[in-house]
């Protein structure tokens, strides 16, 4: 059975086909000769047994008379039958009365099996035995014993056989040619079938198609094949389009992501240029104008009084427009210092911070008559001299836009994650349409004749306070003071350098 | 103070060389200014040159760093690196005011750095302050003031 496996189905069906008609041939080969045997052996035994009913007729009176001679010729009667071995009279007493024997088999007769009255026969070995009772009368007097060979018989069995094993492979011949020609309308779908199924395997080729005549099961089983395979295709096609499409899409997204970055690359870069350029501009335009102003102040030194009342006037004014001049490039100096220096932070103490820059101002607040008030304030992650910077801007403007005696309160309060510090005055106050306004670059509420300034101290505050990632606004009453605030953000470097607690309760006040 | 001090300008700016000469000429100690526009006019004045007879070693060297031609980064380096002349003090004076302008020239061994105020009062003011300082509270070696003095 294994080798069968390895078989192909051309040669399984062939093989199936002639294994099938060999055994039904063979059977009936089998039946009609069992048939043919049993009817020529009840035809022996049918002439055998009218032979022996016709001389056991002839021989009841010579065996109820006693003459032998008699009863010797009707045996020499049944002698001219070919086939007889031999033929034997018993008489009732079961004694053999008259024997005739052929030659060589003289020691046979004995074995008679006397059934009584009933005529009985058996096939024994190559023999067909009979005994026929003589009756005369209706009485038995002797028994008619015959023997006869079944040569015959076999003769014929042996014919049968031979033309049996012809027709058996006539039929087999005939069967294979027939089967070779029918299996094919079997085998050569299901082979193509499979060729085409090796094919989509192998070389996955989706389009091969295999074409079947046939509307059986096997018309059914291609076709059904075909439209799984043209199924596939489809599937096959729509995923690769698909496919083709994200490719498309993924390289599109990465073409943007790399404009993007290299947009956002050019920004900083123009960025960075541009602050270059501001602080390469002011720094360089600070060289000429060193020496205007020098040279006029130098003018106004050693020429006052000797050119005129009008021309030192003029002087006046060159020397004042340098000076404010050079006031307005050391402000933007400063604003494009904020970007093109790194900040550096740290945690700050701002109480520290905030007395170096009362001390810085010790001059200006003397002079104003000024009173800074100050509560404690918290160390913070910043960068300490912007920090500065931011306080000295808004306390210098809390003293310069002032009404009367300045009174300024400076305090920090904590506000979820971060710090909001205040700057708190008495001055002149702004309108609230201008509190956003006065953040601006060069955006001033005051002629020069009013209140000197360059217009950038604010700007500078809310450019540093911002890229520290705080807010800075400004909450005012006109005529009665303003309130600066700025938030520095708690999480700025790191949340272990905050003070645990601050501001400390009264009562946990460290006693140094 | 009976001595004359040289002190060697190197300024490209004729009108930033006036000021500084204008104060020194106001300094109660008498000095000779030599002013030189380059640096390369700069080293040659200290270490002569075919054309004149006997470089001369000043007292003092006021330096400019945004030099044509040799820059002063470059001459200070020179100074410092010459046995001859690594012991005249130079003091830095400029407009940068930048970390990295400052920074590099001490570690080219600069004796001070200072910016040019722009106000010409504190210009005035800083001129005499360098003049001072180096000459009337600074010890310079005696060998130099002597040659100077000859």
């Amino acid at each position: 059975m294994r080798l069968l496996k390895r078989v192909s189905i051309h040669r399984k069906l062939t093989l199936i086909g002639l294994a099938t008609s060999a055994c039904s041939l063979m059977l009936a080969c089998a039946a009609l000769f069992t048939y043919e045997v049993s009817s020529f052996k009840k035809a022996m035994v049918q002439r055998l047994t009218t032979q022996a009913e016709i001389a056991a007729f002839n021989a009841g009176s010579a065996v109820l008379f006693g003459d032998r001679t008699a009863a010797i010729l009707t045996l020499a009667a049944l002698r001219s039958e070919p086939h007889m071995i031999s033929a034997t009279i018993f008489d009732a007493a079961g004694s053999i009365f008259v024997d005739d024997r052929r030659v060589g088999d003289s020691s046979e007769a004995i074995g008679l099996d006397d059934s009584g009255d009933a005529r009985s026969y058996s096939f024994y070995e190559n023999e067909l035995r009979l005994s026929e009772p003589i009756l005369v009368d209706g009485k038995k007097v002797g028994t008619l014993w015959l023997r006869s060979d079944t040569g015959e018989l076999e003769e014929r069995a042996a014919n049968l056989a031979f033309i049996a094993g012809l027709v058996l492979l006539a039929t087999l011949f005939i069967a294979h040619v027939v089967y070779s020609k029918l299996q094919r309308s079997i085998s050569k779908p299901l082979l193509q079938l499979a060729e085409q199924a090796r094919a989509v395997t192998i070389d996955k080729d989706f389009s091969v198609r295999t074409h079947s005549e046939s509307e059986d099961e096997i018309g059914d089983l291609v076709s059904s094949f075909n439209d799984m395979l043209s199924e596939i295709e489809r599937r096959e096609a729509e995923l690769e389009r698909q496919t083709r499409e994200l490719q498309e899409e993924v390289a599109a997204r990465v073409e943007a992501q790399r404009e993007l970055a290299a947009h956002a690359d050019e920004l900083v870069r123009s960025n960075r240029e541009l602050e270059n350029f501001a602080y390469v501009a002011s720094h360089d335009l600070q060289e000429p104008l060193r020496m205007v102003a020098s040279y006029t102040q130098l003018l106004a030194e050693e020429y006052r009084g000797k050119l005129g009342e009008e021309a030192d006037e003029y002087i006046g004014f060159a020397v004042g427009g340098a000076t404010r001049m050079q006031a307005l490039i050391q402000a933007l100096l400063a604003y494009s210092r904020i970007s093109t220096v790194d900040d550096r932070k740290t945690t700050v103490d701002a109480d520290e911070i905030l007395a170096t820059v009362i001390g810085d101002l010790s001059a200006v607040i003397a002079e104003s008559g000024a009173r800074v008030v100050t509560h404690p304030l918290p160390s913070v992650v910043t960068d300490p001299s912007r920090l500065a910077q931011v306080l000295q801007n808004l306390i210098s403007n809390a003293i310069k836009y002032r009404r009367g005696a300045p009174v300024i309160e400076v305090d920090a309060r904590q506000d979820e994650d971060q710090w909001v510090f205040s700057v708190k005055d008495n001055g002149i106050g702004i309108e609230s349409r201008y509190s956003d306004r006065v953040f601006l670059m060069f955006q001033r509420l005051h002629t020069q004749s009013e209140y000197e300034g360059t217009g950038i101290g604010l700007a500078l505050c809310k450019r540093i306070v911002e890229r520290q990632d705080g807010k800075i606004w400004l909450e005012s009453e006109p005529g009665s003071g303003s309130t600066f605030f700025f938030t520095i953000p708690t999480a700025a470097l790191d949340r272990e350098s905050m003070p645990a607690t601050y501001p400390p309760s009264e009562g946990n006040h460290a006693h140094v | 103070m009976s001595r004359v001090v040289d002190i060697l300008l190197v300024e490209d700016s004729l009108g930033d060389a006036k000021l500084t000469m204008k104060a020194l000429a106001r300094s109660t100690i008498e000095n000779r200014v030599h002013h030189v526009k380059d640096g390369v006019e700069a080293v040659e004045f200290l270490r002569g040159c075919p054309g004149k007879p006997e470089p001369i070693h000043p007292d003092l060297i006021l330096l400019d760093l945004n030099l044509p031609r040799k820059d002063g980064r470059e001459v200070l380096a020179d100074i410092k690196a010459d046995p001859e002349l690594m012991r005249i003090p130079v003091v830095v004076l400029t407009t940068s005011r930048t970390d990295a302008d400052i920074r590099g020239s001490y570690e080219l061994h600069a004796n001070c750095y200072v910016n040019k105020p722009v106000d010409l009062q504190s210009f005035m003011k800083v001129v005499s302050f360098i003049d001072q300082f180096w000459f009337s509270v600074a010890q310079l070696p005696e060998a130099q003031v002597e040659r100077s003095t000859s």
